[in-house]
């Protein structure tokens, strides 16, 4: 037996000879001359598997239920087999995103997702910490039993906790560093793992050798015995099947997600090849350490053990059979075995919980002075606390389990990772809310089927109430879930958990959407299983390299500028920058990129870094300067077109103001928004009084009706005041509504029309007067003759008397004649009314035809007409036969030695046409669409005004009618007017 | 032998009374009215003079009187006019228009025109007689000289 306080010294001597060669290791690594960097050390380090579960337990479970304990090194063994595909993936997405513990690479997985990471934190700290006080619970066991004293163990176990816990802290809390890499420790893990293998491989050999005569002693004895079952698997035995696919399965899953696993295979792995050479090299670890657990847990049964005993025979064999020495150093092995435990679990869960809770929680304070400082000391009270609560469950419901059972507890628990894991890695389309759903359905079952029971034995929680109701349920029997009893424990919850993981992770991905940043990751996770290893360097920037980001984009002296703003801010140089501080630099820089390119290009730019080849990211680069210049230019521009519009409002807003017309803009209420300064002046109503007023109140001689057309509208009114006004209504383009309405004073337009068709009139009758001159003349030279024959007569004879009478009659019917000429004109030439009346259209031709014959050269005309029968139409008279009578007067002008002059009139569907057909001189081609044009004439200056066909057209014009002409020179000339039928007047 | 006039003239009453006009000076008058007719009419020499209006319908008196001075080149044609214009008169004398009378026609005015244009007439007759006259003494003369 060994005093406690000797064993406090070798244990303390132990745990500080094993911080002095992790510090040797860690200087050589900082030499550069890395004794941990080899495949070898790397296998050893993932030894940190075989716990003082594999030392006690496996002897103990194995002398209890047989083969059993077999599954938990086979599946690992598995396992290794993929690791060549699985854990080097897993590698180097851990090393291309800076990865650092199992949570963040689940949360990473799904968009970056800090819930899904603290879930997987809080799963693994619950499920793990029963793990961890497995270990105190063994080291506070072995050293009551080789210090054969059991009083004070409660306090010793205290006081090892904290002893573990320190140096937990000392190997991984020293300093923060973010990089997570441990050199130092994972030379001492290898170290211990090199103790415990040597330790039982002699505890192995003493008793096969030493107690028995070799393995087929031990063997044929045992088969003999009342033990012989234990070399069987199947029904009957301790291993059923279903208990060994379960823990097969467990123990493969376990490899992978046990947090102290991720740790030193993933985190701390140096270099990816070092996975080749540990597939198998681990694996034969694993079966060196179990060559002598048979005969170990046989050769304690029939020295007489208990199965109930048989968790220590490691210890208890050399010890009871005075080996003394090899009983210590069974106990430093199985101490090794803890420890290393303990403190690689400690602290990747205390990082798990620092990323994933604390961190977050504490990031808006990372300005705080001495801030680094305080999340030291709180990463290292975690670890205390983690290793404390290890402490706490195994004095409180440890004692009822045994090692093997609290493990598998954590084993099922990691369990609960493989879905979200694994077809994260090769699925992409599970989302983040599908992973979390998982997690949770198998956490649940988890809890339901091994804790709560666990928790019921301890007497922590009373199978009363509700829980006493599912406790003893047969449906919800948290051993048998759902009354199916052939999975056994493990299987049981195993089977219900998985199938409810994989149910709710499947179910869930498959409805739900990936956001952006989920998608991402998923491509990183799930593709670029290539790219990422070739762009693996560039994930991590350096100064220059964020440096030269921003100068691609924003300009070499501004990139400088940032980073100088930055440097002196942290009052160090570039390289001196801290991988946390480059991260922060970067979040700077791309801060400072979305102000000039926006935040999704900018965090594409630095984020995605993965996803882009080198030719892309040239390219990438290139469109954005390209974009950016011509941005540049294009706000230059936009200023430019600014001013410009600023220039062209005010230009407009200065001619509507200015123009000779009145014009209004009304909204769809008809209310007015503008009001021009004509208005102002045509009106006398001032701007600010129309100003949001019904335009009905203010001109009231503009119907409602006339405004609420869809159509633009132009119509001409008088008001009361016998103003004249012309009117055009047009709606709005705009939807909103609204019209504008343009007002002309037209009253002394209209009076110079009417001046104008006056004097156009009296220069028809100019015209006709040389013709008309010559019928008049003649009649009055025929009376002028004949009086003068009458004054020389005598009266005397009765001849002369009867020649008075005839030359009389003669005379009188002389005077008539000219009576009728003059009447004709002056009836012509008098001042014509405005007003439209309904008239006789084709007595309007007559009277103009009559007229115009008296026209001497008309002798030599042929008048052909045709007329038919028309209605009365409302028109002008005296502004028509105005008309009639300047196209006569020019056919007469085109034939002065004579021709032929055709009149038709004939109704059409819906108008009459008036057709005057000459065959005169014909108009030349070139001119013939200008002949409408005023002041437009051919004839000899002095000859004509140009003004007469002008005159015409706008007649016919306001009469809502149409003139033509049709004409080839020396052909003659027609002219066509249509007038249209109005019914309803 | 009385003296023949021959009036161009479409307005019928002028026409009727200018004729009785001037045979109650003595003259046989012919009425035509209108040109073409007049043309017809008309013989080289048999009308001491043709009194002609200008417009009528169709042929023109302007024309009448251009084709009856290719004919006979010292045919009188006095012409009528209804209105006076400097132009008329111009182009009508550039004809070989005798005169003009303006409409309308004063009875003294176109009686003292006719007796003037039968005196002209009488007178180139005269003329024509003494020159013939002329030579025939010429002509004694030379036949004495070559004897």
């Amino acid at each position: 037996m060994f005093a406690p306080y000797n064993l406090f010294g070798i244990v303390l001597g132990y745990l500080f000879l094993l911080f002095a060669i992790a510090y040797y290791a860690e200087r050589q690594e900082k030499k550069g001359k890395s004794i941990v960097n080899n495949p070898y050390i790397y296998s050893l380090s993932l030894a940190v598997y075989c716990t003082s579960w594999t030392f006690y337990g496996s002897v103990g479970k194995a002398a209890t239920s047989g083969l059993s304990f077999l599954t938990i090194y086979l599946g690992p063994t598995l396992m290794a087999a993929l690791w060549m595909v699985v854990l080097r993936k897993v590698v180097r997405l851990a090393k291309a995103n800076r990865i650092t513990t199992l949570s963040d690479f689940i949360g990473s997985r799904y968009g970056k997702s800090l819930f899904l990471s603290s879930l997987v934190t809080f799963i693994a700290v619950i499920g793990i910490t029963p793990y961890i006080g497995l270990q105190i619970k063994a080291i506070i066991t072995t050293f009551t039993i080789i210090s054969g004293e059991v009083a004070g163990s409660a306090a010793a176990g205290l006081f090892i906790t904290l002893i573990l816990g320190i140096f937990a802290i000392i190997f991984g809390a020293r300093s923060l560093d973010a990089s997570e890499r441990h050199g130092g420790l994972v030379f001492a893990i290898a170290f211990e793992s090199i103790v415990k293998l040597v330790a039982f491989l002699f505890v192995g050999l003493f008793v096969t050798y030493g107690l028995f005569d070799g393995f087929s002693d031990i063997l044929s004895r045992i088969k003999d015995s009342e033990h012989s079952v234990l070399l069987f698997i199947g029904i009957g035995t301790g291993t059923e099947y279903a208990e060994w696919m379960s823990l097969l399965f467990l123990s493969m899953m376990a490899i992978m997600f046990l947090p102290r696993q991720f740790q030193m295979a993933v985190v701390e792995n140096y270099d990816e090849r070092h996975i080749a050479k540990a597939a198998w090299l681990f694996p034969l670890y694993l079966f060196l350490i179990n060559i002598f657990v048979l005969p170990i847990a046989f050769g304690g049964l029939l020295l007489g053990g208990t199965g109930k005993m048989a968790d220590y025979f490691v210890l208890t064999l050399p010890l009871n059979h005075g080996s003394k020495y090899l009983s210590l150093f069974a106990f430093i092995g199985g101490f090794s075995a803890a420890t290393a435990m303990v403190i690689v679990e400690a602290l990747a869960l205390s990082t798990m919980v620092m990323n994933s809770i604390i961190m977050p929680a504490l990031v808006n304070y990372h300005d705080a002075r001495r801030f680094p400082a305080v999340i030291l000391n709180i990463k290292r009270l975690v670890i205390l606390g983690i290793v404390y609560m290890g402490y706490l469950f195994a004095s409180s419901i440890g004692e009822f389990y045994t090692l093997v059972d609290i493990g598998l507890k954590s084993f099922e628990a990691v369990s609960i990772f493989a879905p979200a894991f694994f077809l994260g890695l090769y699925w992409k389309r599970g989302t983040k809310a599908g992973a979390a759903a998982g997690l949770l359905a198998g956490f649940v079952v988890w809890f339901y089927t091994l804790i709560i029971p666990a928790l019921v034995k301890a007497g922590i929680v009373t199978d009363v109430g509700i829980i006493g109701y599912l406790i003893n349920s047969e449906i919800l029997n948290p051993h048998n879930l759902f009354g199916i009893k052939a999975l056994g424990k493990w299987g049981n919850s195993l089977f219900w958990g998985m199938f409810f993981n994989l149910i709710a992770y499947v179910g869930v991905s498959v409805f739900t959407r990936q956001s952006k940043e989920e998608e991402i990751q998923s491509l990183v996770f799930v593709e670029s299983y290539e790219k990422v290893r070739e762009l693996a360097h560039g994930s991590s920037y350096t100064v220059m390299d964020i440096e030269d980001i921003l100068a691609q984009y924003i300009g070499r002296t501004e990139a400088k500028d940032i980073i100088q703003g930055y440097l002196s801010r942290k009052s160090k140089k570039g390289e001196e920058l801290s991988s946390q501080e480059l991260f922060e630099l970067r979040d700077e820089a791309e801060k400072a990129l979305s102000g000039a390119i926006g935040s999704s290009m900018a965090a594409i730019i630095f984020e995605d870094k993965l996803v882009l080849t080198e030719k892309e990211r040239g390219e990438l680069s290139e469109s954005i300067r390209h974009i950016t210049e011509s941005l540049r230019f294009s706000r230059q521009e936009l200023a430019d077109a600014n001013r410009n519009l600023a220039y062209l409002k005010e230009f407009s807003e200065n001619i509507i103001e200015s123009a000779p017309a009145g014009i209004v803009t009304i909204d769809s209420f008809l209310r007015v928004k503008y009001w021009n300064k004509e208005m102002e002046t045509v009106t006398g109503i001032k701007k600010s009084e129309a100003s949001n007023r019904p335009i009905i109140d203010l001109l009231p001689w503009i119907t409602k009706e006339t405004l609420m057309q869809s159509e633009q509208r132009e119509m001409t009114v008088q008001t009361p005041s016998l103003q004249s006004f012309k009117i055009n209504i047009s709606p709005f383009k705009d939807p909103s509504g609204g019209y504008v309405v343009i007002l002309e004073d037209i009253t002394e337009k209209k009076k110079m029309e009417e001046k104008l068709l006056q004097a156009s009139k009296l220069a028809s009758i100019g015209k006709l007067t040389a013709g008309i001159s010559h019928e008049i003349g003649n009649p009055l030279a025929s009376i002028s003759s004949l009086v003068q024959e009458l004054r020389s007569l005598t009266m005397g004879a009765e001849k002369d008397t009867e020649f008075t009478g005839e030359s009389l009659k003669t005379i009188n019917s002389h005077i008539e004649r000219i009576v009728k000429i003059v009447r004709s004109l002056g009836d012509f030439a008098r001042l014509s009314s405005a007003e439209k009346t309904v008239s006789n259209i084709s007595e309007i031709l007559d009277r103009t035809i009559n007229l115009v014959k008296y026209d001497k050269r008309f002798k030599n005309i042929q008048l052909a007409t045709d007329i038919e029968d028309i209605p009365l139409l409302k028109v002008n008279p005296d502004k028509i036969q105005q008309v009639f009578l300047n196209l006569m007067i020019n056919a007469l002008d085109a034939m002065p030695d004579g021709g032929s002059l055709g009149i038709s009139m004939k109704k059409a569907a819906g108008f009459i046409e008036v057709v005057f057909t000459d065959s005169g001189a014909g108009i030349d081609e070139s001119v013939l669409d200008r002949i409408f044009d005023p002041f437009f004439t051919t004839k000899a200056p002095g000859k004509g005004t140009g003004l007469g066909l002008s005159i015409c057209y706008g007649i016919i014009r306001e009469h809502n009618g149409t003139i033509t002409v049709k004409s080839r020179k020396g052909e003659g000339t027609t002219f066509v007017i249509r007038l249209p039928i109005e019914h309803n007047e | 032998m009385n003296e023949r006039l021959l009036i161009v003239e479409d307005e019928e009453t002028l026409c009727q009374s200018l004729k009785r006009v001037l045979e109650r000076e003595g003259y046989s008058v012919d009425t035509v009215n209108n040109a073409e007719s007049a043309h017809e009419v008309f013989e080289a020499g048999f009308y001491d003079v043709i009194i002609t209006d200008i417009i009528l319908p169709g042929m023109t008196g302007i024309e009448l009187l251009k084709k009856i001075k290719d004919k006979l080149p010292e045919q009188i044609v006095v012409l009528m006019t209804a209105y006076a214009s400097l132009e008329t008169a111009v182009e009508a004398l550039r004809y070989g228009a005798y005169d003009y009378i303006v409409k309308p026609v004063m009875h003294e005015e176109i009686k003292q025109i006719v007796k003037n244009a039968l005196k002209q007439v009488e007178l180139q007759a005269e003329n024509r007689r003494l020159k013939k006259e002329i030579e025939v003494l010429k002509g004694m003369l030379q036949n004495r000289e070559e004897r």
